[in-house]
């Protein structure tokens, strides 16, 4: 199944998630680049391309990567900026891996990293006045809460449904050290917590964050010479929405149809993959994706979760590392963070979030406007 | 310095929201309607989605709907002139197109998925010459209210 222009996740790093108010994007940035580098036993100067995934928040707009990227070094190698909202870093990592596969480059980097604002998120960034924004439409938590109620009243899916996605994240997270919030929360204080947007209250929306992750790419020749064990880039796929059935696509887009093209690059299919990361900016993110990936058909998904069937023990361990909800959501870091995890999973190196014997991994990773999804293997 | 009210209503956003041209006329949601296969969208468009027929022809839509989801804002969003709790939802127009809109005139309790609703206005301010503006919003049909 490999050859020589195969993608190999070389290393992976992480700056924490949290709040840094003392430290500047570049700050984060370099923190995770140089524990990729090291987690990947490699110098800078063996980097042929650069990306860099981030949205926007406070600091600078433009020529941000090529900025970021001289604070490790000045060899002359591409630099590309990549914005998808919230799913940035995989679509970077995406590219950086086509150019690899095309012969561009034998390695790559791509840095995904945010400084972000307290408070509910503005689409359109803060102080936007669109006419959504006057009219109250411009509410993140809605467009998640709204796809929530769809499916409470197509399916019968409860609000202790979701509400457990946030109690099993929480869970998780306690045992990674990168994680926002590392403390445990009962049903009932999810349910218990302010309503935002109904039926999703404070507690199951993910918070603002700061943190970069990194990540080292490299073809399968030249990643020979520095590991025996390899992790894959085994297959990935993009998307935007879809005009279909007379309704244009609203979101994120098709992740069902991302999903069946990842797994058809990959030769497998859902019931392979052991371990994934989904985009749980919400807590509806959880329930109705595993839907899409096809693990459980559509409508299982509330009872699946609520009866353990993502917990790390469970048929299919989704968001061991704590999820959006509760590692943290710094938008353009996010991708590099779960691809991160699934490669620790995959290196059986995740500690006490552990998944047993996991050799397959998916990130699902949306952002307004794209969605993608990842497989990787060992 | 205030300026005095006009008195007059002006849509905030004249390619989604068209006056009525007579007193006691209905005001109606503007969308773009394709000459070549029909398909209809909200708000304006140039280029058909379903057909790629360029040039789509301004039209109104159907005043009424329902509800295709919807949710209720409880943490006040900056900018927002409706102010919490207030609802808003997806409305299916009886004509196809999807649009959102704030939910207005109507007791939260009462919406839900499949609610029948009409369309209607909402303030939206005041521009700087005195006119109260107005955009697009939805309330539940007369015999839904009771």
């Amino acid at each position: 199944m490999t050859g020589e222009r195969d993608v190999v996740v070389l290393g992976v790093g992480l700056h924490p998630f949290g709040r840094f108010p003392d430290r500047s994007l570049d700050d984060l940035a370099r923190h995770a680049a140089v524990a990729a580098l090291d987690d990947a036993g490699i110098t800078f100067r063996e980097i042929e391309a650069g990306f860099v995934g981030r949205v926007g928040g406070t600091g600078p707009p433009v020529g941000v990567g090529t900025r970021i990227f001289s604070e490790l070094g000045q060899h002359g190698i591409p630099i590309t900026n990549i914005e998808l909202a919230c799913g940035s870093s995989s679509r970077a990592l995406m590219h950086a891996a086509d150019m690899i596969r095309a012969g561009s480059a034998e390695t790559a980097m791509v840095i995904g990293v945010e400084k972000m604002e307290r408070g509910m998120l503005q689409v359109g960034g803060a102080g936007a006045t669109s006419y959504a924004s006057v009219m109250g439409l411009n509410v993140m938590p809605a467009a998640y809460a709204m796809r929530a109620q769809r499916h409470m009243a197509e399916y019968g899916t409860k609000p202790e449904h979701f509400a457990q996605v946030s109690v099993k994240a929480h869970r998780n997270a306690m045992h990674n050290p990168y994680a926002q919030y590392r403390v445990a929360i009962t049903l009932e204080e999810v349910l218990g917590s302010r309503m935002v947007c109904d039926p999703l209250t404070l507690y199951q929306c993910c918070p603002t964050s700061d943190g970069a992750s990194a990540v080292v790419l490299a073809s399968e020749t030249w990643a020979r010479r520095r590991t025996a064990s390899p992790v894959w880039l085994a297959a990935w796929a993009g998307g935007s929405p879809v005009y279909e059935n007379g309704h244009e696509g609203l979101g994120e887009g098709p992740t069902g149809a991302v999903a069946r093209r990842a797994y058809a690059r990959a030769g497998i299919g859902p019931e392979d993959i052991d371990v994934t990361q989904v985009h749980d900016a919400f807590t509806p993110g959880e329930i109705l994706t595993i839907e899409e990936l096809g693990y459980v058909k559509p409508g299982d998904g509330g009872p699946f979760v609520f009866g353990g069937g993502t917990e790390i023990t469970g048929k299919y361990p989704v968001n061991t590392d704590g999820g959006l909800l509760s590692r943290g959501h710094p938008m353009g870091a996010t991708g590099g963070a779960m691809v991160t995890e699934v490669v620790r999973q995959l290196r059986g190196q995740a500690g006490a979030r552990q998944v047993e014997g996991a050799r397959a991994g998916l990130v699902q990773n949306a952002g307004i406007g794209g969605v993608n999804v990842l497989v990787l293997s060992a | 310095m205030a300026v005095a009210d006009t008195g007059r209503r002006v849509p905030l956003n004249p390619d989604m929201v068209e006056m009525p041209a007579s007193a006691g006329g209905l005001p109606r949601l503007v969308g773009s309607c394709c000459p070549a296969c029909g398909a209809r969208f909200a708000a304006r468009r140039a280029i058909c989605l379903q057909c790629a027929y360029r040039g789509l022809e301004r039209c109104t839509l159907s005043p009424t709907g329902t509800v295709w989801t919807f949710t209720v804002v409880r943490q006040q969003p900056p900018g927002s002139v409706p102010q919490v709790p207030y609802a808003i939802a997806q409305v299916q127009l009886d004509d196809g197109p999807i649009v959102a809109a704030p939910l207005v005139d109507t007791a939260i309790e009462v919406v839900r998925v499949g609610l029948p609703v009409e369309m209607t206005l909402c303030d939206a301010g005041r521009d700087a010459d005195g006119n109260t503006l107005v955009a697009h919003a939805f309330r539940a049909r007369q015999e839904e209210k009771r």
